[in-house]
């Protein structure tokens, strides 16, 4: 069969439309094998805070990560306005603490209200269970009020405040010892996995793209060896 | 045309099966989830998961229906794809259904007359 204008056509068509396929099934594929290794992460064993992130960055996986540190809080306390916990308002307390040279912003908690005695620091170096969570850097207008709170947990405006880089994680206490009595209320992870122990949507839709390539082929060759349909389908047109 | 009549019928209950399934989803779950935030948990995250996925995998099978019937029917490829991708927008597999359905009476009606060629 000589190379018609008709299976050029085809086998463009065909190319391009398998080739969106593959792209998709793969962008899905990729989607399962990350929240796979999230949760992974997110139920493994805690990991010295050092570990899961540094100044320049951190892995995916390190999102929602269980981590411990010990150190001393510094005394530049940072607050974060209007903050509810359970419909109650009040602030978030953020303090830098220094491990092994390098300063980690450290979300102690809640506070109801910016005098609390529950803002008092520990005098002596506490050690600390918590996770890993992203800063807040999508207020970039006006991060800060004009009393010096932030409006957001902003990487930015904490370093500005502390006069030097922080690492690229927030850590977000969830128990220290020895407690504070009183203090800041830890607070729930804003940014949690998907809590599933498989993303079997992802992994369905990565399977389905693959097939649905394999269609397109399928029909490029029924199409391809048929007689031109056009005259027929005129015939159906006249029918119906 | 031997098998036109069974490939239309597995076409008709892959549209209705589809179409339906895929109504419900987008008129009935998707508002609850980004309307009123009730598919977190709960029985209802349960069923919007399941339907999904439903959707997808019987979606499979309306394209390989559908691509038997549009094969036989002789349609163009523009005609067959506009026919597969009805299965993926709400309601319009219904009306891909009307039309298949149409051209396939009309082919009947004319090759039992002789009118059309049999290839």
């Amino acid at each position: 069969m000589a190379l018609s204008a008709r299976a050029v056509g085809f086998t463009t068509l065909a190319v391009v439309l398998s080739a969106v396929c593959v792209v998709a099934g793969t962008w899905q594929g990729v989607r399962t094998r990350d929240i796979v290794e999230a949760e992974r992460a997110s139920a493994s064993a805690p990991i010295p805070v050092l570990e899961a992130a540094d100044i320049d960055g951190f892995p995916a996986t390190s999102v929602g990560r269980p981590v411990t540190a010990v150190g001393a809080y510094g005394d530049e306390q940072v607050l974060v306005a209007q903050r509810e916990l359970d419909g109650r308002p009040g602030e978030w307390v953020v303090a830098p603490m220094v491990i092994d040279g390098t300063t980690v912003a450290v979300l102690r908690g809640w506070i109801d209200s910016p005098d609390s005695p529950a803002l008092a620091l520990p005098t002596a170096p506490v050690a600390i269970a918590g996770a890993m969570q992203p800063f807040e850097d999508f207020y970039a207008e006006q991060p800060r009020l004009p009393d010096g709170r932030l409006v957001a947990v902003s990487r930015g405006e904490l370093e500005a405040a502390w006069g030097t880089p922080v690492l690229s994680l927030v850590l977000v206490v969830s128990e220290q010892t020895p407690p504070s009595v009183p203090g800041p209320v830890p607070v729930p992870l804003t940014v949690q996995t998907a809590n599933v122990p498989f993303p079997l949507q992802n992994a369905a839709y990565t399977l389905q793209w693959f097939v649905f390539a394999g269609f397109v082929w399928v029909m490029w060759w029924l199409w391809l060896v048929r007689p031109r349909a056009d005259s027929l389908d005129g015939d159906t047109k006249e029918m119906t | 045309m031997k098998g036109l009549s069974g490939a239309l019928l597995r076409f008709r209950v892959m549209a209705w099966v589809t179409g339906v399934l895929l109504v419900i989803m987008s008129v009935i779950f998707l508002p609850l989830k980004y309307g009123f935030g009730l598919t977190e948990s709960g029985i209802l995250a349960t069923l919007y998961a399941i339907g999904w996925q439903a959707h997808g995998w019987l979606y499979i099978l309306y394209v390989a229906a559908g691509l038997d019937v549009c094969f036989r029917l002789r349609y163009s490829v523009i005609r067959t794809v506009g026919i597969l991708l009805a299965g993926t927008i709400p309601f319009a597999s219904f009306f891909a259904d009307h039309y298949v359905t149409r051209s396939v009476h009309a082919r009947l009606a004319a090759d039992a007359t002789g009118a059309a060629p049999t290839t």
